[in-house]
C-alpha cells in the first residue's frame, strides 16, 4: 500500500488542478488596447473565480484559522511559540538545502547545511538556534524561477491563499523531494505527521501575522488587489534572495504620464511580472 | 490568507516614523541622499521614544510632515500611472487632495507601535539623474531585522521621498496596483476612485 499513495497523491493534485481551471469563469480581455495591455500585465484571467476564493478565505480566517491563531499566540508562552517555528523551520532543511543546490547558490547551501547540522546536533533538534547564521528559505517555486519559468497567471487557493501554477507545482515537488514525506509513507506511525504540520505551520504563520493582516486590511479599499500585489513583491524578492528589483520592475511603463514619459520610456515590465 | 506578507507589517510604522521625523528636521536638510535619511531615522527614533502626542494632534502633525517629506504630486502622478493621463485637470488636483487625506487618515494611528527599534544606512546608489536609492536595515530586539528601500528624488531642488520598499515590496507599486483595480471595477473612471476613497477616509474618521 505505501507503494501507491505517492501516485494517488499526484493523481489528486492533478485532478484538483485540473477541477480548479474547469470551474474557472474566465474573464474576458478588455477590448481598448491600452486597457487591454494593462489587463495583460495584471495577468488575472481568473479574477472572478480568485475572488469567490479570496473571499472565502476570509470567512474560514474569520470562523477558524485567526481565532485558533489567536488562542495559540495567547495561550501558549513565547518561549514555546519560539521553539515551534525554529523546529518546523530545521527540519524544513533538506528541501531548503535541495533547492539552494539546484539554484546553484553554493553560499547558501553550505549556511543550510551548517545550520541544520549545528541546529539540530546542539540545538536540540533544532528547537533552539544556536548557529548564529541567519536563515533562509527556498522552494521548488523559485528553483522554477531561477530556472527561468514564467510565473503564470495568478491563483488563489482555498486555505493555502494566494498562489500560482509555478508556486503550486513546486509546492508539489517540494513534497516530493522531503524526507518527512517519505518517512510518513514508509512508516504509519509517521503517517499523520505532513499533515500535523502543514496545520501548525499555518497557525504558527498566522499568530505571528494578526496585526500585519489587520493594518493591510484597515488601509486597503480594495484588499483582494492589494494582497496580490504584495504576494507577487514578496515572491519576487525571494527569487532575486534579496537583491533590489531591477528599475523595469517598480516602473510600469505603461503608467507614465505625459512628462514622466520622456526619460522613462524604455523601461518595460511592473511589479507583477515573473 | 497565509501569504508571505510577515515582514511588511513595519511599512507604515516606518512611513511614520520618518515623517515625525521632520518635525525636528528643520528647514536646512542634508543634500546627500543618505545623510538625508540617516539623519531623519535618528531623529524619528528620539521621537517616537516620547508619545505625548493626543490622537487628533497626531493626525495633524502627521499631514504636515507628509506634505514636507514627501513628494505628494509626484507620488500622485505615479500611483494613478495611466490613469493620470486620462484624467481632467479637476480629478487630478481632487485625486491628490483625497490621496494626501487617505494615507494621513490610515497612517497616523500607527504612531503608537513604536517597540524599540534601531535603524542603520547601508548604501545609496543613483537611480537616474535625480534620482536615488537610499538601502536600510531596521533592527529588532526579536526577530530577523529588515530591509527598507527608500526612494528619493531631488528634482524639485529639495530631496524629497518618492516610495518606500519595504523587504522588496513597494507601497507605491502595491497602491498603483490597487488603485487600478478599483478604476477598473468602475468603468474605467478616475471619479470613481476619487469617491472610493472619499468612502474610506469617512470609515476611518
Amino acid at each position: 500500500m505505501p507503494v501507491l499513495r505517492p501516485a494517488i497523491v499526484v493523481l489528486r493534485i492533478s485532478l484538483a488542478i485540473a477541477a480548479l481551471f474547469a470551474l474557472a469563469a474566465c474573464a474576458t480581455p478588455p477590448e481598448d488596447p491600452e486597457d487591454r495591455l494593462a489587463w495583460m500585465a495584471t495577468n488575472d484571467p481568473l479574477e472572478p473565480m480568485n475572488r469567490d476564493f479570496f473571499e472565502f478565505n476570509r470567512v474560514f480566517d474569520a470562523v477558524l484559522l485567526r481565532p485558533v491563531s489567536e488562542f495559540y499566540g495567547a495561550a501558549v508562552p513565547e518561549f514555546a511559540r519560539d521553539r515551534v517555528t525554529n523546529f518546523l523551520r530545521n527540519i524544513r532543511s533538506p528541501v531548503i538545502l535541495a533547492n539552494d543546490l539546484m539554484q546553484g547558490e553554493f553560499e547558501r547551501a553550505n549556511n543550510t547545511w551548517a545550520r541544520f547540522l549545528v541546529n539540530s546536533v546542539f540545538g536540540v533538534a533544532g528547537l533552539f538556534d544556536v548557529s548564529r547564521i541567519p536563515p533562509h528559505d527556498e522552494d521548488f517555486g523559485q528553483t522554477l524561477a531561477v530556472w527561468g519559468l514564467s510565473e503564470g497567471p495568478y491563483l488563489v487557493l482555498p486555505i493555502l491563499g494566494p498562489s500560482s501554477p509555478r508556486a503550486l507545482l513546486g509546492r508539489g515537488v517540494d513534497t516530493l523531494i522531503d524526507p518527512v514525506t517519505w518517512l510518513a509513507w514508509t512508516n504509519d506511525d509517521f503517517a499523520q505527521v505532513p499533515l500535523g504540520r502543514t496545520l501548525l505551520g499555518g497557525i504558527d504563520l498566522r499568530s505571528r501575522n494578526i496585526e500585519t493582516l489587520k493594518e493591510i486590511e484597515k488601509s486597503s479599499i480594495d484588499f483582494y488587489a492589494t494582497i496580490r500585489s504584495l504576494y507577487r513583491q514578496r515572491r519576487n524578492d525571494e527569487i532575486r534572495n534579496g537583491a533590489p528589483a531591477p528599475v523595469a520592475e517598480t516602473d510600469d511603463w505603461l503608467d507614465f504620464d505625459d512628462e514622466e514619459f520622456d526619460d522613462e520610456e524604455n523601461e518595460t515590465g511592473d511589479g507583477s511580472q515573473d | 490568507m497565509t501569504g508571505r506578507v510577515s515582514k511588511i507589517v513595519t511599512a507604515p510604522i516606518w512611513c511614520v516614523v520618518l515623517l515625525l521625523s521632520m518635525a525636528t528636521a528643520g528647514n536646512a536638510m542634508p543634500q546627500d541622499p543618505k545623510a538625508f535619511i540617516q539623519s531623519l531615522g535618528n531623529e524619528a527614533l528620539d521621537l517616537l521614544q516620547q508619545q505625548e502626542l493626543a490622537p487628533d494632534q497626531r493626525v495633524d502633525e502627521f499631514r504636515r510632515l507628509f506634505v514636507r517629506g514627501f513628494d505628494v504630486d509626484k507620488i500622485s502622478r505615479l500611483v494613478l500611472g495611466r490613469h493620470w493621463r486620462k484624467a481632467t485637470p479637476e480629478e487630478r488636483e481632487e485625486f491628490r487632495v483625497v490621496f494626501e487625506d487617505f494615507i494621513v487618515k490610515s497612517y497616523a494611528d500607527r504612531l503608537s507601535t513604536y517597540s524599540g527599534e534601531s535603524f542603520t544606512i547601508q548604501s545609496a546608489t543613483k537611480r537616474n539623474e535625480t534620482e536615488s536609492i537610499v538601502q536600510s536595515t531596521i533592527v529588532r530586539p526579536t526577530g530577523p531585522p529588515t530591509r527598507v528601500d527608500w526612494r528619493i528624488d531631488a528634482a524639485s531642488g529639495e530631496q524629497r521621498i518618492v516610495d518606500v520598499a519595504i523587504e522588496g515590496v513597494s507601497m507605491l507599486v502595491t497602491q498603483r496596483s490597487e488603485f487600478a483595480s478599483v478604476i477598473q471595477s468602475r468603468g474605467g473612471k478616475v471619479s470613481g476612485l476619487i469617491e472610493a476613497l472619499r468612502r474610506q477616509i469617512d470609515r476611518l474618521n
